[in-house]
This record gives structure tokens, sequence and C-alpha cells, in this order.
């Protein structure tokens, strides 16, 4: 990768938070997210090249405490991530069938949440993959939190909207109760903002946007949103 | 040994002496394997190793 000219690029998003991703595109075009806080500094998601010079420039914002990572779309190369900086990696166990890379760095979470730190808090949605999961930091966005989804909730091309699937490149849809459920869970945690995993960004009232698409969805579902 | 990544869903696979064939990831209802077939890449290098590529007429 590094010799046929891949190379990382690091964008700074808002306060204490990064966007990083490969260029040219490779892969699916992951892209993850580094997040400071007081004394925790963690890697959400992962991309396949880990290359110097971003290695250089994650240790210069402070290195890496922990990786943790939505589902198995962007395990990537999370353990070659997690030996170069020796952290762990977060997963849910019920995606450990989708581990192509085993290793003792995996840290295997069970049950609906862990919280990492008291402003980091890990959930399982479940929907898109059995183990899905977001990651809710409660004090980004100026303390109004922010909300890292992967694609286990998707930002739509109308940014002020998302959307739940089973498979996006083959365009399955979950079960509405399924999107209720999730939608429910959703509700209960703090973010007025949310970035999905392709460097999409739902800036505002995201809480609520959340709330009105999966609505939405369930009622197209459903076969009230429309008559065609 | 070699810890080959698949180019189409950047998965990293643990290491073989051989390349994977096929990707595990991508043979599944939430991903796709590419119209062009598997091909798997090295961290360093550039030598992409292709599969299943589908002949051009
Ligand atoms: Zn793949």
């Amino acid at each position: 990768m590094i010799d046929a000219g891949f190379k990382n690029q690091i964008q700074f998003e808002e306060d204490r938070l990064y966007s990083f991703k490969t260029e040219p595109k490779f892969g699916i075009g992951q892209t993850a997210y580094f997040i400071q806080t007081e004394g925790f500094n963690i890697v959400w998601d992962c991309i396949a090249l880990i290359d110097d010079h971003s290695f250089k420039e994650i240790n210069e914002l402070g290195g890496i405490d922990a990786i943790a990572i939505s589902h198995p779309h962007y395990y990537a190369s999370q353990v070659e991530w997690a030996e170069k900086f020796n952290v762990p990696v977060y997963i849910h166990e019920d995606d450990k069938e989708w581990v192509m890379r085993p290793s003792d760095q995996i840290v295997y979470w069970s049950g609906e949440s862990l919280e990492l730190q008291n402003e980091i808090v890990l959930h399982r949605l479940g929907g898109h993959f059995k183990g899905g999961s977001v990651l809710e930091w409660k004090d980004g966005n100026d303390n109004k939190g922010v909300l890292l989804t992967g694609d286990v909730i998707q930002v739509v091309a109308d940014h002020n909207w998302v959307s739940f699937m089973y498979s996006y490149p083959n365009l399955i849809p979950l079960p509405a109760s399924k999107v209720e459920e999730i939608a429910q869970s959703v509700e209960k945690m703090k973010f007025d903002r949310l970035y999905n995993a392709f460097h999409n960004i739902v800036r505002d009232d995201a809480h609520n946007s959340v709330q009105k698409s999966a609505k939405r969805y369930m009622e197209a579902l459903n076969g009230t949103l429309f008559n065609t | 040994m070699n810890n080959y990544i698949c180019e189409t869903c950047g998965v990293q696979y643990e290491g073989s002496v051989t390349t994977p064939e096929y990707c595990t990831i991508c043979t599944e209802a939430r991903q796709y394997v590419s119209p062009n077939g598997t091909s798997m890449d090295d961290f360093e290098k550039n030598d992409r190793c292709w599969f299943q590529k589908s002949n051009p007429i």
C-alpha cells in the first residue's frame, strides 16, 4: 500500500476531535476518528493503513489509550494499529466470528453498554451487525454531546436525516421493530451532533434527526408514508 | 508470512504464506466481491494478487 502511494490524511473536525482516512480511497473509503478526553485518548473505528506520518502525528496529539470499533466493516487493520500503539481494541463479542486477524490485543465486551471513561460510553445497538455499536461522547461539541455511529446509524444524502440498513451496498432493510428498538436506545443518549463512518455529519439537532428518521423509516415499511 | 489486506473492503487477515483466495467479509450479504475479482494487497509493498478475475472478452 505504501509503495503504491497510499497516505493517511488527518483532519481537525472540532475541539478535541480529528478524523483520518487513506488517500486515494482504499477499501470502502473508511473514515476513523480520534478523540482527546481528560487523560484518555481513543480511536473510533479503523482504516487499512497506518503510515509513519500518521503514527507520528497521532503521537504528537497525545497518543492513544484505546481503540473501539463499531462493526466488522471497520475492523480493517485494527490489530496492526493496536500493536503499533500497544493498546487494546474493544469489539463487541457478538461479532467475534468476523474477526479475520485474531490477537491478544482484542478485548471482547458484552452486554448493552460499556463505559470506557466517564464521558465515553459504547452502546450496542445491533441491526446492521448483531454487535453493531455506537460511541457516545457526552462532553463533545461544547458539552452538547456527539454520537459516532459508523454506519450502524447511517447519515444519508440529506444530512438532516439518517437511515438503518442490514446491507447498504445490497440495499437490504432492517425490520421496523428493530429500527424502533434502536430509536428507543438512542433516545436516552446525550448528543446534538452525529458523525458517520464516511465523514458525513448531522451538525445540529442530531438527536431529533435520529428519532424523526426512525419514524419515517417505520412508516415507509408499514405502508403509511406514501401511496405509490 | 504476510498479513494480507482485502482491497475491496480493507480488512486485514492473519499472517499467511499464501495469499487468501477470497475475502470472508466480502462474500457475505452486507458487502460485495468486486466485479473485477478479489484482490489482496500488502501493507508495505505494492504486490497486488488477483483472484477470480473475470476474463475480458
Ligand atoms: Zn473484503
